[in-house]
């Protein structure tokens, strides 16, 4: 019975942590989510096998699986790390940094200048007329 | 003479905009008012419009770029708000751009 208790507490104390992880991956769609989904799907899995005293045999596959997916989650990472690290980054986030990285206009006589530095107050209502040059 | 040219590159990032305009700042007289479309004028007689696209290819390989090269005087037609000094989107294309007198 206290073995029992013992696996019980162990499983909610990783229901915890995998709770935590989902609500820290909630905000953010990187390339890694699925992922970790998938881990916290087999670590729960593996979890109750355990506490339901599965054959051994079973808890070895189990285990090997779950070890798998976090060494692919590890090289995943690494890889991203090196080659791509915007990857691991919302597509929220990648959005914003190119906006932001792109508003920098100007040329060599006005020099370079924030593209929302716009003033529409400047000179007159027709700050925005068309204004044409033939040969 | 003059010689201008249009430059489109797709999506350069702030460190590799910064390049493409030290590049394009030595050639000459440069602009870029909207996102990816670059003007140069520059008296450099041995540039072609390989030797740009090069430049812009080395600094992203993938990129897609494509650069013409426009004759002395063109027809051309703009608008836009003034920035904060008050300098509108035509003052270089009336200016550096210009056909020369």
């Amino acid at each position: 019975m206290r073995k029992g208790d013992e696996a019980m507490a162990d499983f909610m104390q990783l229901v915890s942590m995998l709770r935590e992880q989902m609500n820290a991956t909630l905000s953010r769609s990187d390339v890694l989510k699925p992922l970790a989904w998938l881990i916290g799907i087999l670590a729960t899995a593996t979890s109750v096998l355990v506490f339901a005293q599965a054959p051994q045999w079973l808890l070895i596959v189990a285990a090997c699986i779950l070890v798998a997916s976090i060494l692919l989650y590890e090289g995943a990472y690494v890889f991203c790390l090196l080659k791509d690290r915007d990857a691991l980054r919302s597509e929220k986030y990648s959005l914003n940094k190119l906006a932001i990285e792109h508003r920098l206009i100007g040329d060599s006589k006005t020099g370079l200048f924030e593209a929302d530095d716009t003033n529409k107050t400047i000179g007159d209502a027709n700050s925005t007329k068309l204004v044409e040059h033939k040969p | 003479m003059k010689r201008r040219f249009v430059i489109g590159a797709d999506s350069l990032d702030a460190e590799r905009e910064g390049k493409l305009r030290d590049y394009l700042q030595k050639k000459g007289d440069w602009w870029h008012w909207i996102g990816d479309m670059w003007l140069l004028t520059t008296n450099d007689q041995e540039i072609t419009v390989a030797d740009i696209n090069n430049h812009i290819v080395n600094l992203k390989p993938d990129i897609r770029t494509v650069v013409f090269e426009f004759p002395e005087d063109i027809t051309w037609a703009t608008s836009g708000v003034r920035n904060k000094e008050g300098s509108r989107i035509s003052d270089w294309l009336e200016g550096p751009w210009a056909k020369e007198k």
